[in-house]
């Protein structure tokens, strides 16, 4: 489970994240557009960068937390140790426990087992990514922090990604600012960040479902929410702009222009 | 084990190091042994003593460069600590462990090769058998002097990592300039006992006394300076003990700081670095 409880992030003098409150026993999706802090929070959630308030993982403040093999995310920072894909499962195996021939599987199924004898830094975007999906469901963990997991993946490679995170691990985040994909995960509580607040949860169909328009709808709203200074609802029905047809969130700071 | 393994096998292979720490520090034993020996007078006890001295330098060098790639290392892997630390079986002290171990088997692997070139090329100039003659002491001094060097690595990056990586451009060189900067000052300068609190210092002294298996005076000098023809038996004589326990101290002073540092670590974007 994790808990958070008045979270700020800071990077320098400035507030990324803002008094977040959020717990999390299931797999859920986190929407924003670019810059809203999505990455962010996953990193103080993974323990890689500083927070103010509370993360509690499992019921443990994450500052204190100490070889907890519960928690696997597909953030570059967590996959240092190893200059070859050979290296890095190597020595993940060990310390993370990983299941090497799972991921074998895995790559072989994405058409990748010729990436493990190249470098990290030889693959290109999208074999990194995957190469990164992979690592974090094979490790067996109860919860899973994905970064913008489909990014730079082809189509057909980006459904069969979709089944596995499915299938691997019961709890997490799963973070992406691309509308499409939300429709593999239409079971899902979905939450929305803009500028550092978050917002939700609505169910992943409901979202997709909705429109927006701008102010604040009182009949048909499920959710309400800022962006630039500006206020959006999202409502049932087609009264607005669809959700489905907007792409990406980044969509939300042209709209209306 | 499969860290230590790993790191062993990537440090030893690794072609910069063997560059840098192999291959430029044999160009110097060749230079020390045909080419910058040409006035060293045709007296054994001479010879004997560039000799050793050539192979405190050398041995010197070759761990602060092999400490200067360790200090590279460690600052893309200590960006993923804190993450592995807290959701990983990676311990502070299995990390750290993983790292001693595979800098010495690597500094130690290193080390007997040039020491070895140093005893067959220089005998093979100067015509005469100029074998170590305390094998042992000279491998004590480099397991303890390999352990100093990692544990130095492991506080410059801590020191990286609680300040700027744009400190980065000058703090991996730190080894390096410090080994170059004791190194020639123990041999053309007089440090007096400055030696002992200079692990630098202390490491070349030591391979040189365990090399000639003989004491040496603190202000070696005055040998160099008049071409090792005399040897100034008089004065203050290098002690070994206390050389050896200063290098011990300084490594359990900065391994302490390096174990309790790692666990209070953040990550820092290694784009911070960048300074154009």
């Amino acid at each position: 489970m994790i808990d958070l409880q008045n979270v700020s992030i800071y990077y320098g003098k400035d507030r990324i994240i803002k008094d977040v409150n959020m717990s999390i026993n299931t797999k859920v999706l986190l929407l924003g557009p670019n810059g809203s802090g999505k990455s962010t929070l996953l990193r103080a959630i993974a323990g890689i960068i500083p927070y103010k308030g509370h993360i509690l993982v499992d019921g443990k403040e994450v500052f204190s937390l100490k070889n907890e093999n519960t928690l696997s995310t597909n953030l570059p920072e967590a996959y240092v140790l190893g200059l070859t894909i050979n290296d890095v499962i190597y020595v993940y195996e060990e310390i993370k426990g990983i299941d090497k021939e799972l991921v074998i599987g895995m790559l072989d199924k994405m058409g990748l087992r010729s990436i493990l004898k190249k470098r990290i830094y030889e693959l290109s975007t999208g074999q990194s990514v995957i190469f990164r999906d992979v690592l974090t469901l094979a490790s067996g963990a109860k919860i899973i922090l994905l970064d913008e997991p489909f990014e730079n993946v082809d189509l057909g490679k980006r459904k069969l990604l979709a089944e596995w995170i499915k299938e691997y691990g019961k709890e997490g985040i799963i973070v992406t600012h691309e509308i499409d994909m939300v429709s593999y995960f239409k079971d899902l509580s979905t939450y929305l960040i803009f500028e550092g607040k978050i917002y939700g949860p609505i169910i992943a169909k409901d979202f997709l479902e909705s429109s927006i328009i701008e102010g604040s709808a009182t009949d048909n709203s499920l959710l309400t929410f800022e962006v630039a200074g500006r206020k959006f609802s999202l409502v049932r029905g087609n009264v607005g702009r669809r959700v489905e047809n907007l792409t990406s969130l980044d969509r939300l700071y042209t709209l209306g222009e | 084990m499969r860290l230590l393994l790993y790191m062993v096998k990537r440090l030893i292979t690794n072609p910069y190091n063997v560059g840098w720490s192999i291959l430029f520090m044999l160009f110097w034993v060749l230079m020390g042994a045909y080419v910058l020996s040409s006035n060293v007078p045709k007296i054994v006890n001479a010879e004997k003593f560039y000799t050793a001295a050539w192979a405190g330098v050398i041995e010197l060098l070759v761990l602060s460069s092999s400490s200067m790639t360790l200090t590279i290392i460690l600052n893309y892997q200590t960006g993923g600590l804190p993450h592995l630390l807290r959701y990983s079986k990676l311990t502070p002290t299995y990390y750290i462990a993983s790292l001693y171990s595979s800098n010495l088997i690597m500094q130690i692997v290193y080390s007997l090769i040039l020491i070895i070139a140093v005893y067959t090329t220089f005998s093979n100039h100067f015509g005469i058998n100029l074998y170590p003659k305390n094998v042992l002491l000279i491998v004590i001094t480099l397991v303890i002097s390999s352990l100093f060097f990692t544990s130095l690595s492991i506080f410059l990056n801590l020191i990286i990592l609680r300040s700027t990586r744009k400190m980065q451009q000058l703090v991996d060189f730190i080894p390096l300039i410090l080994g170059y900067g004791f190194g020639f000052t123990f041999i053309y300068l007089n440090m007096g006992s400055l030696v002992y609190f200079s692990p630098f210092a202390a490491i070349e002294a030591l391979i040189i006394s365990s090399y000639l298996n003989t004491q040496i005076p603190i202000n070696f000098a005055t040998l160099v300076t008049d071409n090792y023809k005399v040897y100034a038996i008089n004065s203050p004589q290098f002690s070994i003990p206390i050389a050896l326990s200063s290098i011990i101290f300084w490594t359990i002073f900065l391994s302490l700081i390096g174990i309790i540092g790692l666990r209070k670590l953040y990550y820092k974007p290694l784009e911070e670095g960048r300074i154009v």
